[in-house]
């Protein structure tokens, strides 16, 4: 008979996995580019999203995803956009 | 000169993203035009798309537009392309557009792209037919890419996608994604129908220069890669 040495959701690889799919798929989310690294019993979100709700919901995502780890919610919010800059020539 | 503003990735959502009304409102004192290079929606409901046609309606410069996948996701494409359509927006999909300012002409030609990734580690034409549909999806926009770039008659001539044609503007996404980001079958129609530069988004965290096998320029304006609300190029 096989043995089950690890709950699926305590692997790091599949906590990442299952993260990302659901920032993917929440509504409230909806973004792909979120980079989710675990390590040990925390769980880290990195990346740019649009608003600060943005980030919020996808923290609470995360949390809801793995509520036995802990979340740090590292997103930075793209608020305030910085200006063009000088336009580039193309000849 | 022709001096285009470009940006992919504004990902408008179920609240008024009032930084960027104001930044593209200004748009007359700096650009011709605005190629926005798709996933310009959350994902593409009627709200978001209301909400960015209210933005887009107050630019006062023409505006060309292809959709991203996000655009796709609630499968209400047809309305989405109206609503943009009945506010002066041209939505171009696997066809072109030109462009006539102050006595230049530019030839746009667009299209979302897809996904196979770059030579070395690309998709196949074989075995499942998910597979296939998926590598024919992407053969079949490309040869649309290369036969409206061919039949531009202009000055100067853009690709606007939504996915990359290349690798290089890829870099900084886990190398794994890649073949979801892009197709080297993009850059090759690029490079045999000719162009002068080639706009995209898509990769957020990807990389903002670099150039098909074939010497065209290409430009990844995804917003949270450049961190303003759009680009600024100058076509001489």
């Amino acid at each position: 008979m096989t043995e089950h040495h690890h709950d699926p959701v305590d692997v790091p690889e599949y906590v990442v996995a299952h993260i990302h799919e659901a920032l993917t798929t929440d509504p409230r989310v909806m973004e792909q580019g979120i980079e989710v690294v675990a390590a040990g019993d925390t769980v880290v979100l990195m990346g740019r999203v649009f608003s600060r709700a943005q980030a919020d919901a996808a923290g609470d995502v995360a949390r809801a995803c793995v509520p036995s780890y802990r979340v740090r919610n590292d997103l930075e919010v793209l608020d305030q956009p910085s200006p063009p800059g000088p336009a580039e020539r193309l000849s | 000169m022709i001096r285009l503003a470009a940006v992919g990735d504004v990902h408008v959502g179920d609240e008024p993203d009032e930084a960027l009304a104001a930044d593209f409102a200004g748009l007359g004192d700096c650009a011709d035009a605005l190629l926005l290079a798709g996933d310009l929606t959350r994902c593409g409901t009627r709200r978001e798309t209301a909400l960015l046609a209210e933005i887009l309606e107050r630019v006062p410069v023409p505006v060309v537009a292809v959709l991203g996948n996000h655009d796709h996701h609630a499968d209400e494409v047809d309305d989405v392309v109206d609503c943009l359509t009945s506010v002066g927006v041209t939505v171009l999909e696997g066809d072109t557009t030109p462009l006539e300012l102050d006595g230049t002409s530019v030839g746009i030609a667009g299209s979302k792209g897809f996904g196979g990734g770059f030579v070395g580690a690309s998709a196949s034409d074989f075995g499942e037919p998910e597979m296939k549909a998926f590598v024919r999806h992407t053969k079949a926009i490309a040869e649309r890419l290369r036969d409206g770039l061919a039949g531009l008659d202009t000055d100067h001539r853009v690709a606007l996608l939504h996915y990359s044609p290349v690798a290089a503007t890829l870099h900084g996404e886990p190398p794994e994604i890649f073949p979801f980001l892009g197709s080297y079958l993009l850059a090759e129609a690029v490079d045999d129908a000719g162009a002068d530069l080639v706009i995209h988004g898509h990769a957020h965290r990807g990389s903002e220069r670099g150039v098909t096998p074939g010497g065209v320029r290409v430009r990844n304006v995804a917003r949270p890669l450049i961190g303003s609300s759009f680009r600024l190029f100058e076509l001489t």
